[in-house]
């Protein structure tokens, strides 16, 4: 049994330095790439437990507070955890709009921080299949109009192959590392294998930092971007 | 005392068959000193129990007439012992199963063979909606062996009831270890009887045992414990 608890810090200490942190992680977005905004952003790690999930609903309510319009999917179809984050019951979601056939705007849960949610509702079976499909491609990109940002929580790249089958309609993929935690090989093999991919990586996270230790000198998370030699 | 978990109500399940063994289980219970009850009929879909809410409404108002006339003093109250699954939040909204005495407490059941249901994600989707879950005899699920886990299912806001059977060693000696350890930690709420037909009378038993190995405050705060009606 494990026991999951997610921390949004610009929501719950939106002055202290974690949240700033956040802030400037979606200012390196935004700066990525000035001539075509990125909208669609997957976040996803090289393993379990890296912190994907946190980075996903931190960085959703840095749009939120700027009151843009933002929606969270959470395409974890094996270990779904968004509704832990937001404490909401995980009952109706991608399910039904996959098998149900359901107008996925009745899905969509608006929680009271600003930010809606698209749950993956009960267990789905041939994950990577259903995520690969038009259906929800084409839901995506319609989400992708009608929101001003859409993140994408996915399973870590080596546990299977949903993120990368994701990767290929998202504007933008964030790879998160756990400082301490994740294995430098496992981080290496990762990122390649979303580069085959032909992911479009713009740039990585290291997730664990403890600020107070590194006094402020990298922030509690550290973003730069992946050059093609790293 | 207060019994939160039997299956005193007649026809429904696999406790009572009729009135008669109904009023003989409940002499027994006012025997050992028993004056509030919830009879608490299983939902189980799999092993074919399906008696809905409003059908056990009515045996239930039979049954408090019939115990009224027999002069017996007890209160009665009516719940379920839900077996949760996809369909339970469902079935609380509509009111096909019951919480307890109409209150947010909710008594569900798991597997007691193998984990089919995710426990934690019961207990975050049904908090999610305001209820209280009860969790009915954890001691018997083979898969929830570790004290943690159990600080875990108390932490997300489950509650925990064991059986007064546990303490006198009906489930084994495991359980009874089990049990004797989770008392000592803090981490028990409710002790019921979970009476059946073919087994009963050993909620005193149980009782005197917590009351031998550990304290009467102790073991009034487990069999006596009125935060069921707040």
């Amino acid at each position: 049994m494990e026991f999951f608890q997610y921390r949004n810090v610009v929501i719950e200490t939106p002055n202290s330095p974690e949240a700033e942190a956040y802030r400037k992680l979606e200012l390196n977005i935004r700066m990525s790439d000035l001539d075509k905004p990125l909208h669609i952003i997957q976040s996803t790690s090289a393993t379990a437990q890296d912190g994907k999930t946190t980075i996903a609903i931190n960085l959703a309510a840095v749009y939120a507070e700027k009151g843009k319009k933002v929606i969270i999917l959470d395409f974890d179809l094996r270990r779904p955890k968004i509704q832990r984050a937001f404490h909401k019951s995980n009952d109706v979601g991608l399910y039904d709009f996959v098998v149900n056939d359901k107008d996925v705007h009745d899905l969509i849960i608006h929680d009271e921080s600003g930010i809606d949610l698209l749950l993956t509702g009960q267990k789905l079976s041939y994950p990577h299949i259903v995520l690969q499909s038009n259906k929800v491609i084409e839901m995506v990109h319609q989400l992708g109009k009608e929101y001003d940002y859409v993140v994408v929580d996915t399973p870590p790249v080596l546990s299977v192959t949903d993120a990368l089958v994701v990767s290929k309609f998202v504007d933008a993929v964030i790879f998160v590392v756990a400082y301490n935690q994740t294995k430098k090989e496992n981080a290496r093999i990762g990122l390649e294998q979303l580069r085959q991919n032909n992911a479009n990586v713009i740039g990585g996270v290291l997730a664990n930092i403890d600020v107070r230790k590194t006094q402020g000198t990298y922030g509690y998370y550290y973003y730069s971007h992946y050059d093609e030699k790293e | 005392m207060i019994d939160i978990h039997t299956h005193i109500l007649p026809y429904v399940d696999d406790g009572s068959p009729d009135l008669e063994t109904s009023l003989e289980l409940i002499k027994s219970e006012l025997e050992q000193g028993v004056t509030e009850i919830f009879v608490t009929p299983h939902y189980y879909r799999f092993r074919g129990f399906m008696s809905t809410f409003s059908d056990n409404e009515k045996i239930f108002a039979n049954l408090v007439d019939i115990v009224k006339s027999a002069g017996l003093r007890v209160n009665l109250y009516l719940g379920n012992e839900i077996f949760y699954d996809k369909n339970t939040l469902r079935m609380l909204k509509e009111a096909q199963v019951a919480t307890m005495a109409r209150s947010k407490y909710v008594l569900v059941e798991f597997s007691t063979m193998y984990e089919d249901e995710d426990l934690c994600e019961a207990i975050n989707n049904l908090t999610a909606k305001g209820y209280i879950p009860i969790i009915a005899h954890p001691e018997r699920y083979p898969y929830i062996n570790k004290i943690d886990d159990y600080k875990i299912m108390r932490k997300m806001g489950a509650k925990i009831q064991i059986n007064s059977g546990s303490l006198t060693g009906y489930y084994g000696k495991s359980a009874k270890k089990m049990v004797n350890k989770l008392i000592k930690e803090g981490l028990v709420d409710f002790a019921a009887s979970d009476i059946h037909d073919f087994r009963h009378g050993d909620f005193l038993s149980g009782y005197k045992a917590v009351e031998k190995n550990f304290s009467k405050e102790v073991a009034d705060k487990l069999f006596n414990n009125k935060d069921i009606f707040k």
